[in-house]
């Protein structure tokens, strides 16, 4: 039971490598994860879903605004960019990398389209997150049965 | 006028337009109707009025020519039509009116006959009718076997009593009285005729004529009224005698009887002339456009149609041309095909541009393909070595220290290899920036050597010369020079096989004060003498040391760590001068042969490809050499020749750092130093052959226990010290930069106030003859023979502690023994975390706090041995923070806007002044930024702040692990 869970979460990870949404600063995280630390991965990863939902919430706020303080927007897409190259979101930081050029350049409809991108990356991310950290759950689950 | 039809081509379809009643209906005979060729037809055409534009007296030798003999012809036929027709029509009237006539005198007879039958039948006696007789007599002779109806009807309108006498008087009366206006009716219609007969016969036929031509004349003017063209006659000598220009800037009688010549004079006349008279000779008529440039009206295009004109004989005798101006055409056609041209050439531009950037990209992808593969492999190398290096620590038998310096060397080699492929890459993308620091050419170049030495298989003399006037400091990017000098060193042992292998270093004339060197772009530093401390040197020329012992794993990250605390970059010292040292590589080895020179310094290139199965090799260390050199603005270049040697050269422009006044003594030019063995003259080295393999190569853990260092020494007492230095800098240094005490002092040997009292012994002239294993070995056995033990002992202490705790540091550095205090200054939570999980394995305690603010708040209130310090921040951001809190470190005083609160003050007074005061002694706190790596952090700015070093986000353990590494002070 759990020898399939296990490599159900390898396949999941390995996936998330593999498209692409994670680089190796993941790899990170799960070498800094330890006795000491053992639901580090999680709560670095639950810290970023929730501040990553907020900041993308704050920007389609920001941007609703008639006059989009661009500045504003320019440091929540930093504060994202900041978040996801932590725990190695490859996929979302690139789209952020985006967002904040289309800031620079003012681009309000620029803007738009990338945060509709980061916010499909991000969800994407998130799902994916979400179902990793069940699989842990239900891996740890398993382990004192043994 | 008659002339137009002359100049009128289309003339076959011309008179259909022409109105109808041209030609008349007259019949009476006429001129033209025998006309016929040789007549000349417009004898007697009179003209009326005359136009000025042509020569009447021409007109008539043009009718003479063929053309106009048809053209005639053509006339007399139409006219002769017309007559015809005219003919017809009379005729047919004529005819008409005679059946009218006949029709009278039928009715007449008829009448007559009715009265002569009324007079035979009704009266006995014969009465005459006086009135009718006449018609009678003349009517009578004509048959009439018809009643008339009409008589019939008109019988029944009489009134009168039928058969009576008043009946008949009354018909008679009644037919009279039509007879009469028949005949007046006759007559009319015979005095019509007859008048018109008399109008036609008015017209003659010269006068019909011009009258024709008069009309087709004033059509053709009509046509022509608005038509841009210019028709004219010209005889055989091209001289006009007739023209009709619609726009005429030249009255006609300035043309008429003139050439093209007389009249205009310029640009396309010439030509036009030729194509006129080329038409004459071969009677062909031709069409073509000529431009024109003349003073009269300009520059224009005109197409000309030319034909030659013939006499009846065949002669020609001039030339029509009909021209029309296509100023206008040719230019928007001109402009038309410019447009067609460019759009043409810029479709070829897009899809060259298209194309090289498509090639650009792949080649981008590709070489950022083989970036990341290398960086990639590399990672894994480096565990495996330094697992390795660890491994050869152990106790090991001889074969399996054999093997491990195999798979060492290998290694190296590889890491080599990929480094150079980084190296190589990094320079092509631009990505390579130089750092300055302050080094000393001589020792570069005797650490060169005796890095080559250590590691020389051969029997190869190794000798070192550097010029007099080369200064004893200058500035530059010490790792790549020396990077350069190994690869140019390391490639002429590879190539030599007996004889020698040097360097020969010297200032080449020195170039203007102030003259910019061109294309470095070096952070340089100024170590302004007043505070450039022994120490700091020293720390300096140790990290060089250390850089070049460690070996090439470095090169990479030297980038990134290679720069020394206490330096203030963005300063310029306009005092500096600037020097352009060159630098000969020379050996006596295979040298090169000259076709494969060109390709020498070509990326993955060898000379040929029986070198590169012999020798081995990438062929990417003289590329990189090459690429290295150009980037810090100097030039390289190879003398060779086949059997004979090579010498590499290459000249840097450096920046003198510290003056030294140098009395050029002529007695000691390097040049003139031939004797090795005595070679006591400054800045001249010597390594003889030796078989010691891999002394001083970048396995330095390997022989880390062996005491090599001090055995060396042995063998040359004055230099011992120096030597001993060296290596325990080479250790000391790769993990740790602190001021320890002992290398300290020994490099301070080194400072230029030490140096001149041991240059006048014989401290610069080294001779370090490495000899065999066994000789050494022995040596060490007796190394009491001409140095005092302790003396030894007293070097070696220092170097094997610090050993240890390298050693130590890197198989593990998670040890809380030099657990340090660290503030982390960052806002971003998920950061945060990481990066406090990071610290926290490496045993370390630290503070967070959020903002620019906190941190200055922070570092007021305690004291740190190191910040962390993210730069894109709200309220404050890390520049700004770094600014304040290295303005306090060197005033002693917060910035008024920054000023701790007054408890805080009163709180930590104590701790404060304590602060300062451990501060005021040269304590600086290492600020390292985070930086994300975008357009608004760049790291320039981020040391121009005040910070030390960076490293970029997201901060990975090894990054952080080397940074904290290098800058943590060891306890």
């Amino acid at each position: 039971m759990a020898a399939a869970l296990t490599s159900q979460l390898h396949a999941l990870v390995n996936n998330m490598f593999a498209t692409g949404l994670l680089d190796d600063q993941f790899q990170q995280l799960q070498m800094l994860q330890d006795f000491s630390a053992p639901d580090f991965v999680s709560e670095v990863v639950t810290l970023f879903c929730d501040d990553g939902e907020r900041i993308i919430g704050e920007l389609a706020r920001e941007l609703d605004k008639p006059n989009v303080d661009f500045d504003r927007v320019d440091s929540f897409a930093h504060q994202l960019k900041g978040s996801s190259a932590s725990v190695g979101a490859q996929k979302v930081k690139n789209t952020c990398i985006q967002f904040r050029e289309f800031c620079q350049q003012r681009s309000r409809d620029g803007c738009l389209k990338t945060l509709d991108l980061v916010r499909t990356e991000f969800y994407d991310l998130r799902n994916k997150f979400q179902a990793m950290l069940q699989l842990e759950q239900q891996i740890q689950a398993c382990y004192p049965k043994h | 006028m008659g002339d137009e039809y002359l100049a009128e081509p289309e003339d076959e379809v011309a008179p259909s337009m022409w109105p109808e009643n041209i030609g008349d209906k007259h019949q009476k005979q006429f001129k033209m109707e025998n006309l016929g060729k040789g007549q000349d037809a417009l004898k007697d055409v009179r003209f009326q009025e005359k136009p000025s534009s042509v020569d009447f007296q021409r007109l008539m030798e043009m009718a003479n020519s063929e053309k106009g003999v048809s053209q005639m012809q053509y006339f007399v036929k139409h006219w002769e039509y017309k007559r015809a027709n005219t003919a017809r029509l009379l005729k047919e009237q004529i005819g008409l009116l005679c059946q009218q006539r006949k029709e009278i005198e039928q009715k007449k007879q008829q009448i007559l006959e009715e009265q002569h039958f009324q007079d035979e039948s009704y009266y006995a006696v014969k009465r005459q009718v006086p009135i009718l007789d006449e018609v009678y007599k003349d009517e009578w002779k004509r048959p009439s076997k018809k009643s008339d109806d009409l008589c019939h009807n008109q019988e029944l309108k009489i009134d009168a009593e039928y058969d009576s006498i008043s009946y008949w008087k009354e018909r008679a009366m009644q037919l009279e009285k039509t007879l009469e206006a028949s005949l007046q009716r006759e007559h009319s219609l015979e005095e019509k005729l007859e008048e018109n007969i008399k109008n036609l016969q008015s017209h003659t036929p010269v006068e019909e004529f011009s009258g024709m031509l008069q009309r087709a004349d004033y059509f053709l003017h009509l046509v022509l009224q608005s038509a841009p063209i210019v028709i004219a006659h010209q005889d055989t000598d091209l001289r006009y005698r007739f023209i009709f220009n619609h726009f005429p800037t030249l009255a006609d009688e300035d043309v008429i009887g003139k050439t093209d010549y007389e009249i205009l004079s310029g640009e396309g006349i010439e030509e036009m002339n030729n194509v006129k008279k080329e038409v004459m000779a071969s009677g062909i008529p031709t069409k073509r456009e000529f431009i024109f440039n003349t003073p009269l009206f300009g520059a224009k295009t005109f197409v000309t149609y030319i034909e030659p004109v013939f006499s009846k004989s065949g002669e020609t005798i001039g030339v029509n041309y009909v021209a029309m101006d296509i100023t206008d055409q040719v230019k928007r056609r001109e402009k038309m095909a410019d447009i067609r041209v460019r759009e043409a050439v810029q479709k070829a531009k897009e899809t060259e541009l298209s194309r090289s950037l498509h090639i650009t990209e792949e080649t981008m992808r590709a070489k950022q393909m083989l970036a990341t593969m290398s960086h990639e492999i590399r990672s894994p190398l480096s565990g495996v070595l330094s697992m390795a290096e660890i491994l050869a620590t152990t106790k090991l038998d001889k074969e399996q220290y054999q093997l491990l310096e195999v798979m060492l060397s290998s290694g190296d080699l590889v890491l080599q290899l990929i480094n150079d492929i980084l190296d190589l890459s990094k320079v092509e993308s631009g990505a390579m920036k130089l750092e300055s620091t302050t080094f000393r050419p001589r020792e570069v170049v005797k650490h060169v050597l005796q890095t080559a030495a250590a590691s020389l298989k051969k029997e190869l003399t190794l000798e070192g010369c550097i010029g007099d006037d080369v200064p004893v400091e200058v500035t530059g990017d010490v790792l790549r020079i020396r990077q350069i000098l190994t690869n140019l060193i390391s490639n002429a042992v590879k190539f030599t096989h007996e004889g020698k292998v040097g360097i020969n270093l010297h200032v080449l004339d020195k170039q203007p004060p102030g003259c910019r060197i061109k294309g470095v772009q070096l952070h340089m530093k100024t170590h302004s003498a007043s505070s450039v401390t022994a120490a700091e040197h020293s720390s300096a020329s140790l990290r060089n040391c250390d850089k070049d012992t460690l070996g090439c794993s470095n090169h990479e990250d030297a980038c990134h760590t290679g720069i020394p605390p206490n330096n203030n970059f963005g300063e310029h010292d306009g005092g500096e001068e600037a020097v352009w040292l060159r630098c000969d590589v020379y050996d006596t080895g295979i040298g090169i042969p000259e076709e494969s020179l060109p390709l020498l310094f070509k990326r993955y290139m060898q000379a040929s490809a029986d070198h590169a199965r012999k020798y081995g090799g990438t062929g990417l260390g003289l590329a990189i050499c090459k690429q290295l050199v150009e980037l810090m603005g100097g030039t390289l270049n190879v003398v060779s020749k086949e059997n004979d040697g090579s010498t590499f050269s290459f000249i840097l422009p450096c920046k003198i750092t510290v003056k030294e006044d140098h009395s050029d003594d002529p007695d000691v030019m390097p040049s003139s130093h031939g004797d090795f063995t005595t070679s006591d003259i400054e800045g001249s080295f010597l390594f003889k052959p030796q078989a010691r393999p891999c002394l001083l190569s970048s396995g330095v853990s390997v022989m880390k226990n062996k005491f090599i260092g001090c055995n060396l020494m042995s063998y040359d007492p004055p230099n011992r010290l120096e030597n001993c230095k060296l290596f325990s800098n080479g250790f000391a240094s790769a993990e740790d930069n602190s001021a320890n005490s002992t290398s300290t002092a020994s490099c301070q040997s080194n400072g230029p106030s030490t140096r001149s009292t041991d240059e006048e012994q014989h401290d610069n002239a080294m001779v370090i003859d490495l000899n065999r294993q066994a000789e050494w070995i022995s040596s060490s056995q007796g190394g009491t023979t001409s140095v005092s033990g302790p003396n030894i002992h007293e070097e070696r202490g220092p170097c094997k502690v610090l050993e240890e705790k390298s050693l130590h540091k890197k198989s593990k550095c998670s040890q809380s023994s030099n657990k340090a205090k660290i503030l982390l200054v960052e806002d971003n939570k998920v950061n945060i975390m990481v990066a406090k999980s990071m610290l926290e394995q490496l045993g370390h305690g630290i503070d967070i706090v959020n903002n620019g603010m906190q941190a200055i708040h922070a570092v007021q209130r305690c004291q740190y041995d190191i910040i962390l310090m993210d730069v894109h921040m709200p309220e404050m951001d890390g520049l700004q923070a770094t600014k304040f809190i290295r303005s306090f470190e060197n005033t002693g005083c917060w910035d008024t806007s920054v000023k701790p609160e007054h408890d805080q003050m009163i709180s930590g007074s104590a701790m404060s002044s304590d602060c300062a005061r451990i501060r005021k002694q040269g304590k600086r706190v290492p600020i390292i930024a985070m930086t994300a790596n975008s357009f608004s952090e760049s790291a320039e700015e981020c040391l121009a702040a005040g910070m030390d070093s960076y490293i970029s986000k997201p901060v990975n353990f090894q990054n952080i692990k080397e940074c904290l590494q290098r800058y943590l002070p060891s306890q």
